[in-house]
């Protein structure tokens, strides 16, 4: 892929009547890679990647794809661009291995290139069973299957996929997300989800909107380490009613959360946010002493993309409401 | 193949698996084989109700039933498809977007012109197909039954007619590119032929619908006079176009 972004979205903004379900997005990604874009539900996802696939009209602000605009992007950029609804929906009177050829057909390919890369995709997908049956009698999850077969039997430069995973099982889940790290490696991959682990799991960078507003764009990683107030974990042995006490009392610890040991039943595992890392370093051990319990471990932890994400949808809803007052 | 191409191979697939291209045809044959058979027998059925029904009064028929009265029936129950018209395309667009499979195709290389061509390319296709089995099987039945036709102005009364049926074609895809559903679609649909039936019979603009058009027909086929044959017929064909246009234009800008 050349140097320019795959995806250069500036003020996109999406007013429906008097809702602004999008507000002024502004979002450059580049690729390839995976790119995570998280919101709660009714955060403006959907909307904002229907906006990206020309299907609706943007209110304010642009749009370019592969470096064209996307009002001016007619068939040039759709060839290279793959896509995948929340509830992706199909020819109920075709069959699967139909309804493949029929979208390698719609993206030009010969017969003998469209039924190859059908026969692949089914397979990739685990629809080679049900090739030969009619659409209309598919599950949910593997009508998404399907969804995502369609989407890539262009080979596509940019993928956009909406909720790929959520009418998954959790196997059929591992898996596609499996395919959608593969994916990444070659092609940009625009993934929205409210869906969290998965994010985590696949996406290099991720945007968090809320409210259509963008809160944050950054890499996962430097996201993790700068976003919350730092966690650190502690692994205590014996009675650690009376150590819990003492924590939940200092004014440095922000939150105390405790949880049995996996393999060790007499071990407890604390997850401590703190204000002030090195105070809690310091003190820990002592106050450790003075309960009287065995310290197994103390170290630094990152906080989940779960914790950020909560933390700054939080904040950024405290933020609306103190506004609004 | 291009995508134009592959989307009408698969609108042409999906009139067959849906049954719509055997209803179709059917139907078309039927009106064909069936008016004169009914021109023949109508007569004969009449006499034996009035002896049955009406206490055995004996009707006498003046006239033998001709060529004229096969082709008359003929006009009749044609006059009667752009309803199966209207019944089997309402969907075709309004369908696909409340089901999103539209969205699913228009992301990909497809034009919106290619869609809406594709969509009225095939049904107009298996109309005309339907109106040469249609109108062969009425020549052949009433050249047996009859005696010979006026090969002229039988081409001319049906090409009318077929024109009529695309004009209600295109109406129709209007109305399901207008509609968010495929009731709404439906009801517009209706609403334009009922509208259209009642413009046809207006004397300044009536013979440039298609309702006007259709009716013309049936004048030729009484022998009358008519006048104006090829402004009756630009009307139409216009008429076509235009809906044809407007529904392009408006799926263009149209959200999905």
């Amino acid at each position: 892929m050349s140097a320019t972004s795959a995806i250069e979205a500036r003020g996109l903004t999406r007013h429906f009547r008097d809702v602004t379900a999008v507000d002024a997005l502004d979002l450059t990604v580049g690729g390839p890679g995976v790119f995570g874009f998280l919101g709660a539900n009714g955060a403006g996802k959907t909307t904002a990647i229907r906006m990206l696939a020309g299907l609706i009209h943007p209110s304010a602000g642009s749009i370019k794809l592969l470096g064209r605009p996307v009002e001016k992007a007619e068939v040039s950029v759709r060839e290279r661009l793959g896509y995948l609804p929340q509830e992706p929906a199909f020819y109920s009177w075709m069959t699967g291995e139909e309804y493949l050829l029929h979208t390698g057909d719609l993206f030009g390919l010969s017969r003998k290139e469209s039924r190859a890369r059908s026969a692949e995709l089914l397979d990739l997908c685990g629809l080679e069973p049900a090739a030969k049956r009619r659409v209309g009698g598919y599950s949910g999850g593997m009508k998404q299957r399907l969804g995502i077969a369609q989407a890539l039997i262009n080979r596509p430069e940019l993928l956009l996929l909406d909720e790929p995973v959520s009418a998954l099982d959790p196997v059929g889940r591992a898996e596609v997300l499996e395919l959608i790290e593969k994916l990444g490696k070659e092609a940009t991959v625009f993934m929205s989800s409210h869906i969290l682990v998965d994010v985590e799991r696949v996406c290099e960078e991720v945007a968090i909107i809320d409210h259509g507003k963008l809160l944050v764009h950054e890499r996962t990683a430097a996201l993790r380490s700068r976003a919350l107030r730092p966690v650190l974990t502690c692994e205590l042995r014996g009675d650690t009613g009376k150590i819990e006490r003492l924590l939940a009392a200092e004014s440095w610890v922000e939150a105390v959360n405790s949880e049995p040991g996996r393999e060790e039943p007499d071990m407890t595992v604390f997850r401590l946010t703190v204000t002030d890392r090195t105070e809690a370093e310091v003190r820990i051990p002592r106050l450790i002493a003075e309960a009287g319990v065995g310290l197994v471990s103390l170290s630094p932890a990152l906080p989940s993309l779960e914790e950020v994400f909560i933390a700054l949808v939080g904040r950024s809803q405290k933020e609306s409401r103190e506004e609004e007052s | 193949m291009s995508p134009l191409v592959a989307f009408l191979r698969k609108e042409m697939l999906e009139q067959a698996r849906t049954f719509r291209l055997a209803v179709l045809l059917v139907s078309f044959v039927l009106v064909g084989l069936i008016s004169p058979l009914l021109a023949k027998i109508t007569p004969e059925l009449v006499g034996m109700i009035a002896e049955d029904e009406l206490g055995g009064m004996e009707l006498i028929i003046t006239r033998a039933p001709g060529v004229n009265d096969a082709l008359l029936q003929y006009h009749g129950n044609y006059s009667l498809l752009p309803l199966l018209v209207i019944l089997l395309s309402f969907g075709a667009v309004s369908a696909e977007k409340s089901r999103k499979t539209a969205p699913m195709v228009l992301v990909k290389p497809v034009s919106r012109r290619s869609f809406i061509l594709a969509k009225a390319a095939v049904p107009a296709g298996l109309l005309v197909a339907g109106t040469t089995l249609a109108a062969g099987g009425c020549l052949l039945y009433t050249t047996i039954l009859f005696g010979e036709v006026d090969l002229p102005g039988y081409l001319l009364v049906n090409g009318m007619l077929l024109l009529g049926l695309l004009c209600y074609l295109a109406l129709t895809l209007l109305a399901s590119v207008l509609s968010p559903g495929p009731a709404a679609a439906a009801g517009i649909g209706l609403g334009g032929f009922i509208l259209f039936s009642i413009l046809g019979a207006l004397p300044l603009i009536g013979k440039y619908t298609p309702a006007g058009l259709m009716s013309m027909a049936g004048e030729i086929i009484l022998g009358r006079a008519v006048s104006g044959i090829g402004w009756s017929v630009l009307g139409s064909a216009l008429l076509s176009l235009v809906f044809l246009f407007v529904a392009e234009r408006v799926l263009s800008r149209q959200e999905l």
